[in-house]
C-alpha cells in the first residue's frame, strides 16, 4: 500500500505542477506527462501502475467510441476523410519503406509506417473543448482530417490484433471484431436508452452502468481474444452521447477519465530506457516524417483540393505530431513482446517531442505561413482558382463580405434592406456551392492574397465588412491600403481599440450588439412596455428575418 | 505487463460489474446505493457465490476511496452552510453524541457484549447516514427547509466527532496506560501540525494555486487530486489513519470558491472507489461471522431507532424547534451510518475488535438504512398520522431561522460583456443577481462585485442548486453546451429565460424546451450590419452610426450608471 500510495502521490503531484505550467504558457501537457514518467520511473516501480494504466487506455479508447457520432463524421465533410486516408496511406507506405531500409522486420515495419502515417490526437479529447461557435476553416478541416485519422487508428489496432497478436491469425477476428462493434449499436439504439430511463438522471449509478459497459465488452474481446482498444472502442460506441446523458453519464466518465490519464501517460514515460544509437535514428526518421512530410503532403493534397495555400498550410501545420493511437499501439505491441524496444522507446521519444513543436507550429501557424509567402510557396501548392469567381465587369459600390459562415449568409438574406450588390469572399471551398447558388458576385480566395482584392475590385467598392474570427485575416482586411471604409468583426474590447487604432474604421463585436438589442427587449419587458409572448416574438423574429 | 493480457477481466472487473447491477436494482426500489454496495460483498464474496476474492487492486482502490470520500467530506464543511442555527444544531449534535453513546453502550452491554465491545459499537453507530439524509432530502428538494438544514447541520458536527474517533483507532492496540497516552498525545500533535499546514495553506497558498488552475478542464481535478494525496501520503508515513490527511486536505479548501465545482469533479472517481470500499467489506467475511450476531442485530436496530428517536426528538424540542421540524429532522437520522462500518473496519484492522463485530455492524446497517429510507421518503405522511399524538407539545416562540437561499433573483451564467450589460438592465427588477462562471480570469472582478457569484460548471447538479434555479425570476445562459441549457430551462419553474444557441437547430430545441428568448449571435451580427449598410448612401449618418458602433464597442454600456468619461478616440 504505501508503495503505491508513494506512486500516485508522485504521480499526481509532478501531473498537477506540469499542467499548471503547460496551463499557463500553452503547451500541451502529453509530453510533460511523458517526460514526468522518465523521472518518476527512477523512484516507482512501474509494474505496480500497469493495471490502473490500462484502465488509462480502457477510458482514453472508450471515450473516443462515446463521442463518435456517426451523423456528425458525414456532416464534416466528406474531403476531410479522403484527404485523411489519402495522405495516411501515403505517408504509411513511404514509412513501411524506411523501415525496411532500417533493417527492421516486416512487423516493426509496419510500427514505424503506423507511427509516421497517424498525426491526430484523438479528437474526443482535444476538441471537444474548443467553443463550436465561431471557427476559421482550417480548424474545422483539421478536424473532420484528425477524426478520420483516430478512426483509422481503430482499424489498425484491429488489424493488428487479428494478424499480429493473434495465437492463429485469421480473418475471423475481423469478423468477430466487426460483430462486437455491431453489438454495441445495437446496445446503443436498441436497449442503452431503456436501460438509463429508468435511473431517473442517477449520475452515480450511470457511472457505474458505463464501466460496466467497458469491463463487459473488454472481457468479450478478451474472450474472443482481440484487442481490449476494440472492446473498449465497442463500449463506448454503445453510449448514446445525446441528451439528457451528455450531462449524467459522459461528462461524469470524462472527469474520471481524469484520473487515470496521467496514470497512463507517466507510467508509458516510465518505461522508456536510456536511448541509444539505435533508438537516435528511429527518432530523427520519425520526426521527419511527421514533422516535415506529413504537413507537406497533407497540403499538397489539399492544394489539389482546391483549397487555397494558406489554409492548406494551417490545417497541414495541425498535423505535426504522433497520435495517441499510436502510443496505444506501442505499449499493446510492447505487452506482446512484438515491438523492437528501440523503436518503441522511438515512439515515445518522438511523441514528446513533436507534440511540443506542434504546439509551437500551431501557435506560429500565421508567421510560418507568411513566411513560406515571401518564398512564393503559397502559390505553387494552391491559389485563387478563377472558376470559383464570378464577378462582373462593371461592378462598382458593392459591398465586400469577407467569410459567409460567421454571419455573411444572414447579411446575404437582407441585402433587399440596402441597395447595393454584395460580393462574398470566402476561403473555404465548400461552402462555394452555396455561395453560387445565393449570390451574384464572389470571389473564392485568401485575404491575404492581394489578386482576390483585385478581383473583388475593391477600389471601386463602398465599404469592406470582415466577419471572419481569425485575427490573421482580420488584420489583413484592415491593412488593405485603400479609402474604402472597412469594417471588422472583433471578439473583445482590447481588440476592438487595437484595431480601431490600427485603422479600420468600424468594428463589429458581436457580444455589445446583442447587448444592446436584448438589452432593450429586456428593458421594455421589465417596463412592462410590452407581454412576455410579445418579448418571445421579438426574438423570432431576429430569426425568422435572418435564420431563414 | 499484461495489458491485452486478462488484468481486466479479474475479481475487480467482476466485483464493479455486480456492484453496477445491485445499484441498478437499488435505484429502481428507491434505495440508497450504500446497501447495494454492501450487499455486493455479501453476494460476489466468500459468504454468497465465493467468485470474488479481495486482491490487491481492489484493496488499493477501497483505501483511495476512504481517502477521498474523507476529502469530500472535509470540503464540504463550509462554515457559511450552518451559520445562523450553529448554536440549536452544536446542542443537538453534542448532546446527541453523548446520550446515544451511553445508550447504545447499555444496549450493546444488555445484549451480552463485553464491555470493550459495546463501547466500539457505541463510538461506531451515533452518526447519521450522509448517503441518506443528503441523497433523499435532496430528491425530496427538503434540504432547504429548516429541518433539512439542521439535519445537515449535525453531519457536519458529526465530522468532527467521526475525525476524533479516528484518530482514537489508529493509535492501535497498547496495552499500557502510559504508552496509550503517549500515543494518543503523539497522533495529536502530528494532527495539529498538519491542521496548520492545511490552515496556512488554504490562508497563503492555495487560493493562487487553485486560481493558476481553475484555467483548464483537467488541471483543477489533478491538481485537486495531488493535494489530497499529498496529505494522505504524509499521514501515512506518520503512520496516522490516512483518512485524517484526506479530511484535512478538504477542510483546507472548503472555505475557497472552487470548492464546490472541485468537489463535483471529484465526485465521479470518488463515488466509482468507495463502491469498491464498501463492497470489499463483506469480501473478508464469512458467513459466521456476518450471522454471528443477527439477533443482536435485530434487537439492537429496533432498540436503537426507538431509543434514539426519543433522545433527537427531545434534543430538537429543547433547542425550541417547532414539532414538525423537530419530528422530520428526527427520523432522518435513525439508522446505522456508512461511518459506522468506516469504523468498524478500521477497528477490525487495528485488531480492536473481531470481524464478527464488524458483521454486526454491516447487517444493521443492512436492516436499518433500507428502512429508514423508506420512513425518509414518506415522512411527512408518517408525521400527519402522529401529529395528533405530538401536537399536545406544541407551544410558541420557536425557532424560525430561515435559511439563507436566494429567491426571486436572476441567474446568469457565463460571464461576459452580454449578460454583464443584461445584469445592470436586470439590477432593480429582482432581488439578487447570481452570477454562475468556471472561468478563473473572473474570478477576482466577480468576487468583488455587488452580485452573487458562484465559481463552477453549470453542468454540475450541486452548482445549478447552490444557484436555486427553482426560485428564480429570470434565467440568462451564455454557455454554448445545448445539453446545459436545455437542463437549466428544465428546471427552472417560470422564469423569463433567455438563452444563447450556436446553430439554428440548436435554437429551435431551445424555443421547444421552453426558452422565452433564445439569442442567436449571427443574426444579430448580420442584421446590424444590414441596418448600418442602409445608410451608406447617406455618408453623414452612415459615419455617426459607426461612431457609434465603435464608442459601444469600446467604450461601457449606454445603460451603465457610471459617468461614460470623455467619449472614445475617434481615428478617421
Amino acid at each position: 500500500m504505501y508503495e503505491m500510495l508513494f506512486a500516485l502521490t508522485l504521480i499526481f503531484v509532478l501531473a498537477a505542477v506540469l499542467l499548471i505550467v503547460a496551463a499557463q504558457r500553452g503547451l500541451p501537457v502529453i509530453p510533460f506527462y511523458l517526460l514526468a514518467g522518465i523521472v518518476a520511473g527512477a523512484f516507482v516501480d512501474e509494474t505496480a501502475l500497469l493495471d490502473l494504466a490500462q484502465w488509462g487506455i480502457a477510458f482514453l479508447v472508450f471515450l473516443f467510441g462515446v463521442h463518435v457520432d456517426l451523423d456528425a463524421l458525414r456532416s464534416r465533410g466528406r474531403i476531410g476523410v479522403g484527404v485523411g486516408i489519402l495522405q495516411a496511406t501515403v505517408t504509411g507506405a513511404l514509412g513501411f519503406g524506411v523501415g525496411l531500409g532500417f533493417g527492421l522486420d516486416g512487423v516493426n515495419a509496419v510500427y514505424f509506417g503506423v507511427a509516421a502515417a497517424l498525426s491526430s490526437s484523438l479528437v474526443a479529447t482535444s476538441y471537444l473543448d474548443a467553443p463550436s461557435g465561431a471557427r476559421p476553416t482550417y480548424e474545422r478541416l483539421a478536424e473532420s482530417i484528425h477524426f478520420t485519422e483516430d478512426v483509422l487508428g481503430v482499424v489498425v489496432v484491429l488489424a493488428l490484433g487479428a494478424f499480429v497478436y493473434a495465437a492463429t491469425p485469421a480473418l475471423e477476428q475481423f469478423a468477430v471484431a466487426a460483430g462486437l462493434i455491431a453489438l454495441g449499436l445495437g446496445v446503443r439504439y436498441l436497449l442503452f436508452h431503456r436501460l438509463t430511463a429508468r435511473l431517473q438522471g442517477d449520475s452515480e449509478v450511470m457511472m457505474l452502468v458505463g464501466i460496466s459497459f467497458v469491463i463487459g465488452f473488454i472481457a468479450l474481446a478478451e474472450l474472443a481474444g482481440l484487442s481490449i482498444v476494440v472492446g473498449a472502442f465497442a463500449a463506448g460506441i454503445a453510449i448514446a452521447d445525446d441528451y439528457p446523458h451528455s450531462l449524467e453519464l459522459v461528462d461524469t466518465v470524462d472527469d474520471l477519465e481524469d484520473f487515470f490519464t496521467p496514470i497512463f501517460f507517466v507510467t508509458v514515460g516510465a518505461l522508456l530506457t536510456v536511448p541509444g544509437f539505435e533508438t537516435g535514428g528511429y527518432t530523427i526518421a520519425l520526426l521527419v516524417a511527421i514533422l516535415v512530410v506529413n504537413p507537406l503532403v497533407l497540403a499538397a493534397v489539399l492544394g489539389r483540393c482546391g483549397f487555397d495555400g494558406r489554409t492548406a498550410i494551417l490545417a497541414g501545420l495541425t498535423l505535426d505530431q504522433i497520435s495517441v493511437f499510436t502510443l496505444l499501439v506501442a505499449v499493446e505491441a510492447l505487452a506482446a513482446e512484438q515491438i523492437a524496444r528501440p523503436l518503441f522507446d522511438a515512439i515515445v521519444l518522438a511523441t514528446a517531442i513533436s507534440m511540443l513543436v506542434a504546439s509551437y507550429t500551431s501557435r506560429h501557424g500565421g508567421s510560418i505561413v507568411r513566411s513560406l509567402d515571401e518564398r512564393g510557396f503559397l502559390r505553387a501548392i494552391g491559389g485563387t482558382s478563377g472558376a470559383r469567381t464570378d464577378v462582373s465587369e462593371d461592378l462598382s459600390d458593392h459591398v465586400i463580405v469577407v467569410d459567409y459562415q460567421h454571419g455573411g449568409r444572414q447579411l446575404v438574406e437582407q441585402r433587399d434592406r440596402f441597395d447595393r450588390p454584395i460580393l462574398v469572399v470566402e476561403d473555404n471551398p465548400t461552402l462555394m456551392v452555396e455561395i453560387e447558388d445565393h449570390c451574384d458576385e464572389y470571389v473564392y480566395g485568401d485575404v491575404l492574397d492581394d489578386r482576390v482584392w483585385a478581383a473583388a475590385r475593391l477600389e471601386d467598392a463602398a465599404a469592406v465588412v470582415a466577419l471572419s474570427p481569425e485575427r490573421d485575416s482580420t488584420e489583413a482586411v484592415v491593412d488593405l491600403e485603400t479609402d474604402v471604409p472597412r469594417l471588422v468583426r472583433v471578439e473583445t474590447t482590447d481588440a476592438a481599440v487595437t484595431f480601431l487604432e490600427r485603422g479600420a474604421d468600424g468594428v463589429i463585436y458581436p457580444d455589445a450588439i446583442a447587448a444592446d438589442r436584448i438589452g432593450d427587449d429586456l428593458e421594455a419587458l421589465l417596463a412592462d412596455d410590452i407581454s412576455l409572448e410579445a418579448f418571445t416574438q421579438r426574438s423570432r423574429d431576429g430569426e425568422e428575418t435572418t435564420g431563414e | 505487463m499484461t495489458v491485452g493480457g486478462i488484468a481486466l477481466a479479474t475479481d475487480f472487473a467482476l466485483l464493479i460489474v455486480a456492484a453496477t447491477v445491485l445499484s441498478y436494482a437499488a435505484r429502481l426500489t428507491k434505495q440508497p446505493t450504500i446497501v447495494a454496495y454492501v450487499l455486493t460483498g455479501v453476494v460476489v464474496g466468500p459468504i454468497g457465490l465465493g467468485i470474488v476474492a479481495e486482491d490487491q487492486l481492489i484493496e488499493v482502490v477501497s483505501e483511495l476511496g476512504l481517502g477521498f470520500l474523507l476529502f469530500l467530506l472535509g470540503i464540504e464543511m463550509r462554515f457559511d452552510d450552518i451559520r445562523g442555527i450553529a448554536r440549536p444544531v452544536g446542542a443537538i449534535a453534542l448532546g446527541q453524541a453523548i446520550l446515544q453513546a451511553v445508550a447504545s453502550t447499555a444496549v450493546a452491554l444488555l445484549l451480552g457484549f463485553t464491555l470493550f465491545q459495546s463501547l466500539m459499537i457505541a463510538l461506531a453507530t451515533t452518526f447519521g447516514a450522509t448517503p441518506i439524509i443528503v441523497k433523499v432530502l435532496g430528491d425530496k428538494e427538503d434540504l432547504k427547509a429548516l429541518y433539512g438544514k439542521v439535519d445537515v447541520g449535525i453531519l457536519i458536527f458529526q465530522d468532527i466527532y467521526l475525525v476524533m474517533a479516528l484518530a482514537i483507532l489508529t493509535v492501535g492496540t497498547v496495552d499500557d496506560v502510559g504508552e496509550i497516552a503517549f500515543s494518543i498525545g503523539r497522533v495529536l500533535a502530528l494532527m495539529s501540525a498538519i491542521g496548520v499546514v492545511a490552515y496556512l495553506a488554504s490562508k497563503y497558498f492555495l487560493p493562487a494555486l487553485l486560481r493558476a488552475s481553475a484555467r483548464n478542464k483537467s488541471t483543477l481535478f489533478t491538481v485537486g487530486a495531488a493535494w489530497a494525496f499529498l496529505f494522505i501520503f504524509a499521514a501515512e508515513s506518520l503512520e496516522l489513519s490516512v483518512e485524517i490527511g484526506a479530511f484535512l486536505a478538504g477542510l483546507a479548501l472548503a472555505q475557497l470558491p472552487y470548492s464546490t465545482e472541485l468537489k463535483e469533479r471529484m465526485r465521479p472517481a470518488t463515488n466509482f472507489f468507495i463502491a469498491v470500499f464498501f463492497a470489499s467489506i463483506a469480501l473478508q467475511m464469512e458467513l459466521e461471522q456476518l450471522l454471528a450476531y443477527w439477533q443482536e442485530a435485530l434487537i439492537a436496530s429496533v432498540l436503537l431507532i426507538g431509543i434514539n428517536f426519543v433522545i433527537v426528538f427531545g434534543l430538537f424540542y429543547s433547542q425550541r424547534f417547532d414539532i414538525e421540524t423537530s419530528f422530520l429532522g428526527t427520523i432522518s437520522m435513525l439508522q446505522v451510518s456508512e461511518f459506522s462500518l468506516v469504523l468498524g473496519a478500521l477497528a477490525v484492522d487495528q485488531g480492536f475488535v473481531e470481524e464478527g463485530i464488524l458483521g454486526f455492524l454491516s447487517l444493521m446497517a443492512l436492516i436499518t438504512m433500507p428502512i429508514s429510507t423508506y420512513y425518509v421518503i414518506y415522512n411527512r405522511q408518517i408525521y400527519s398520522y402522529v401529529r395528533p399524538v405530538l401536537e399536545r407539545l406544541e407551544r410558541e416562540d420557536t425557532i424560525d431561522a430561515q435559511p439563507v437561499e436566494y429567491d426571486d433573483h436572476a441567474v446568469i451564467v457565463g460571464y461576459s460583456r452580454l449578460t454583464d450589460e443584461l445584469a445592470t438592465v436586470l439590477e432593480d427588477a429582482v432581488d439578487d443577481i447570481v452570477f454562475v462562471e468556471d472561468g478563473a480570469e473572473y474570478v477576482e472582478e466577480l468576487a468583488d462585485a455587488e452580485y452573487g457569484f458562484i465559481f463552477g460548471n453549470a453542468r454540475h447538479g450541486d452548482i445549478r442548486q447552490a444557484a436555486n434555479l427553482a426560485g428564480a425570476d429570470v434565467l440568462v445562459s451564455a454557455s454554448e453546451r445545448i445539453d446545459v441549457n436545455r437542463r437549466l430551462l428544465e428546471e427552472t419553474d417560470d422564469a423569463v429565460s433567455i438563452v444563447a444557441a450556436t446553430t439554428d437547430t440548436d435554437a429551435e430545441t431551445l424555443s421547444e424546451a421552453g426558452a422565452d428568448y433564445v439569442v442567436d449571435g449571427r443574426g444579430l451580427v448580420g442584421d446590424a450590419v444590414a441596418r448600418l449598410l442602409a445608410d451608406l448612401e447617406d455618408s453623414e449618418t452612415f459615419d455617426r452610426q459607426i461612431e457609434a458602433l465603435n464608442e459601444r464597442a469600446i467604450g461601457p454600456s449606454s445603460r451603465s450608471t457610471s459617468d461614460a468619461g470623455t467619449g472614445g478616440e475617434t481615428d478617421v
